[in-house]
């Protein structure tokens, strides 16, 4: 992928390159707003990753202009401010917003989920991991042509890991878009709930669909 | 409003005006009037001696016959005089004007049907016979039918301005009052940006407005500044926690000892509670200030609490405890969806957290007359009457040694959403237990 990343704390820019680069991802960076206008009209992006906060055009400020323009590369906020207008104002225009700190892992799991995207614009009917398949219309779900019960929340969870398959998907991207939480629980929902899921969907079949990603999260893959 | 300017400073103040003015003027009537009259009866007395006088002169002059030509001569040259003469003998016979006279001498009044009073005086003369000469009170009567006409007027008169002044002033008062009333509750309602509109007329009212919208830009800005504050405590604190985040990240990475490895899972999981905490107290912030709106739209409750059931549920079950849900269908609220989640949330993962196993948690929400009501009740151990609106302060906790997790914002968190949506949230004894009630009100 090719990325370009907005930032202006030197640490935070260098360890989100670095990152990237580990991965194996082509990452630009600028630490000016004005510098990104520039970039992005001479370079083809996956994706852009732009600190909300930074001197000059911010964050906010440069996306607008990009898209008024036309361009509709995926983009993601980072940013140091976490109430909620900012939030809904940022996520009219970005397709995600990730308040910092952060781990790394978290924003490649959202970077690899929003460029994903445009590929689930046509929702299909069914989505299947190897011998799994759910039914997104009967919200039924089949494994080895054996239907389980699930519950609601489960058939979400299930749902979400099942559109990204193959790609990591962390505990807050599954309490933002499965339960709708913006803020961090007390209790361990997530982990409870894709044990429940794991019981019914991968107990008694040979093989575990459903793995956990130490330090990520987890992501549903008929690979190994 | 009717009765309302009757209490107004401005009225009272009138009313007692207007008393005060009419008693001074009924003393000053009264004054005149017993001046005035006391004269003129003298001047009438005095007309009444000086002609007894000049009658009883010829009588003993010349005779009682002499006093009968005299009086006939009287009545003849002023047929309308105001004086009355009337002569009885020992046998009671009446002579001349037919008035009877009392059986002892001296002043007397004699009172008349259709006519004013007389004031009379009579005279005991030689062998039984009595003379009386009167005059008429007419003038002392007319004048304090007019002392009485005019007071009454001008005390009517006193009354209906004074009264009528009052009133205007009164509802111009209240006006000012009103609107002033306004805009602080305005700003009591949190829009801190309200101020009171100048009409130009320079009357205490608009001095007194000045000072209020002066001291409201005040607080405002002192309101932005500490916004800024925390926006910007919130920039710093979060660039360095965040390098700490990305620092024990890079650690992660790399071959450690199993040791190592587990202060850094822990010293990790440290740092999320620190991250939860701040988040926490932000969003309190933010919901303290007004500042930021929030968005007012229709929040399907039932579907709302069924998930929030169902996903705890699965928490209390692993707990030992039994969570259970009691919604009617079709409950709709207006509000911000997100933050009614979380503060729905806050309260059962309060309930889960904060007692022990075997304890029952109900979720339930109905319609009521004023509005949705969602109730989150436990029967555990409860919180003491004294202490429940202590738990809503932030970073209270019931059990001081801090041994459940948390960091006591729960409660005071979903109390501050609560009142942003203007529901009442309060606390009341299950008995035993907690339970949480929230009003959402019909609008």
């Amino acid at each position: 992928m090719r990325l370009l990343l907005l930032e202006d704390d030197p640490d935070t820019a260098e360890y989100v390159l670095q990152g990237f680069r580990e991965d194996g991802h082509i990452i630009d960076h600028a630490s000016r707003g004005e510098d990104v206008i520039m970039l992005a009209a001479e370079s083809d992006y996956d994706a852009l990753i732009l600190d909300r906060m930074v001197p000059g055009f911010d964050g906010f400020r440069v996306l607008s202009m990009l898209r008024a323009g036309g361009d509709t590369t995926p983009a993601i906020f980072l940013t140091a401010v976490s109430n909620l207008n900012d939030r809904v104002e940022g996520l009219k225009m970005a397709d995600d917003y990730l308040v910092k700190p952060f781990a790394f892992a978290e924003l490649r799991a959202r970077v690899e989920a929003i460029t994903r995207r445009p590929q689930l614009r046509q929702t299909p009917d069914s989505l299947s991991v190897g011998d799994l398949e759910i039914n997104l219309l009967k919200r039924t779900v089949r494994r080895a042509n054996q239907e389980i019960a699930v519950l609601p929340t489960e058939f979400r969870l299930l749902e979400y890991l099942m559109k990204n398959k193959g790609n990591v998907v962390t505990r807050t991207m599954l309490l933002e878009h499965v339960w709708e939480f913006n803020f961090d629980p007390k209790t361990n929902i997530v982990e409870t709930h894709i044990s429940r899921l794991r019981a019914k969907v991968d107990r008694g079949f040979d093989k575990e669909l459903i793995k956990t990603i130490r330090g990520a999260g987890y992501m549903i893959t008929n690979g190994d | 409003m009717a009765i309302r300017w009757l209490k107004t400073v401005n009225f009272q103040f009138a009313a007692l005006s207007t008393l005060v003015f009419t008693v001074f003027t009924l003393l000053l009537s009264a004054f005149i009037y017993y001046t005035v009259s006391a004269g003129m009866e003298r001047e009438l007395r005095d007309h009444i001696i000086s002609e007894t006088a000049q009658l009883l002169g010829d009588y003993y002059d010349s005779g009682s016959d002499e006093l009968r030509h005299d009086i006939v001569e009287r009545r003849e040259r002023a047929p309308n005089s105001r004086l009355k003469y009337t002569l009885v003998n020992d046998q009671g016979v009446t002579v001349f004007d037919r008035i009877e006279l009392p059986p002892i001498a001296g002043w007397s009044y004699i009172s008349r049907t259709n006519a004013p009073e007389l004031l009379l005086l009579t005279t005991p003369l030689e062998g039984g016979f009595r003379l009386g000469v009167a005059a008429s009170t007419r003038g002392l009567s007319e004048f304090s039918g007019a002392i009485k006409r005019s007071t009454g007027l001008m005390i009517t008169a006193v009354l209906f301005f004074s009264l009528a002044a009052g009133a205007i002033l009164s509802s111009r008062f209240l006006k000012q009052v009103e609107r002033l009333r306004n805009i602080t509750e305005q700003v009591g309602a949190q829009s801190l940006s309200a101020r009171i509109p100048l009409l130009g007329v320079g009357d205490d009212f608009e001095q007194l407005a000045v000072t209020i919208n002066k001291m409201l830009e005040r607080i405002e800005k002192l309101v932005a500044d500490v916004q800024n504050v925390s926006v910007n405590i919130a920039h710093d604190m979060r660039t360095p926690l965040g390098r700490l985040r990305q620092q024990l990240d890079q650690l992660e990475g790399l071959e450690l000892p199993q040791e190592a490895n587990e202060l850094l899972q822990r010293a990790i999981c440290t740092l999320e509670e620190t991250m939860g905490t701040f988040a926490a107290l932000m969003r309190i912030a933010e919901m303290e200030s007004g500042s930021t709106g929030i968005e007012r739209e229709p929040v399907d409750l039932s579907t709302l609490i069924a998930n929030l059931h169902e996903t705890y549920s699965a928490i209390a079950e692993d707990n030992g405890q039994q969570l259970s849900c009691n919604a009617t269908s079709g409950l709709v609220v207006q509000g911000d969806k997100a933050l009614i989640t979380q503060m729905l949330a806050n309260l059962i993962e309060n309930a889960i957290t904060h007692n022990c196993a075997g304890v029952a948690i109900s979720i339930s929400a109905m319609g009521q007359a004023e509005g949705v009501e969602v109730v989150v009740a436990d029967d555990g151990l409860g919180i003491s009457e004294a202490l429940r609106s202590e738990v809503l302060k932030p970073f209270f906790q019931v059990d001081r040694s801090r041994q459940s997790r948390g960091s006591g914002l729960g409660l005071s968190l979903a109390a501050r959403i609560a009142e942003r949506h203007g529901a009442a949230m309060e606390l009341a004894d299950n008995a035993p237990g907690l339970a949480v009630r929230i009003l959402f009100k019909r609008t």
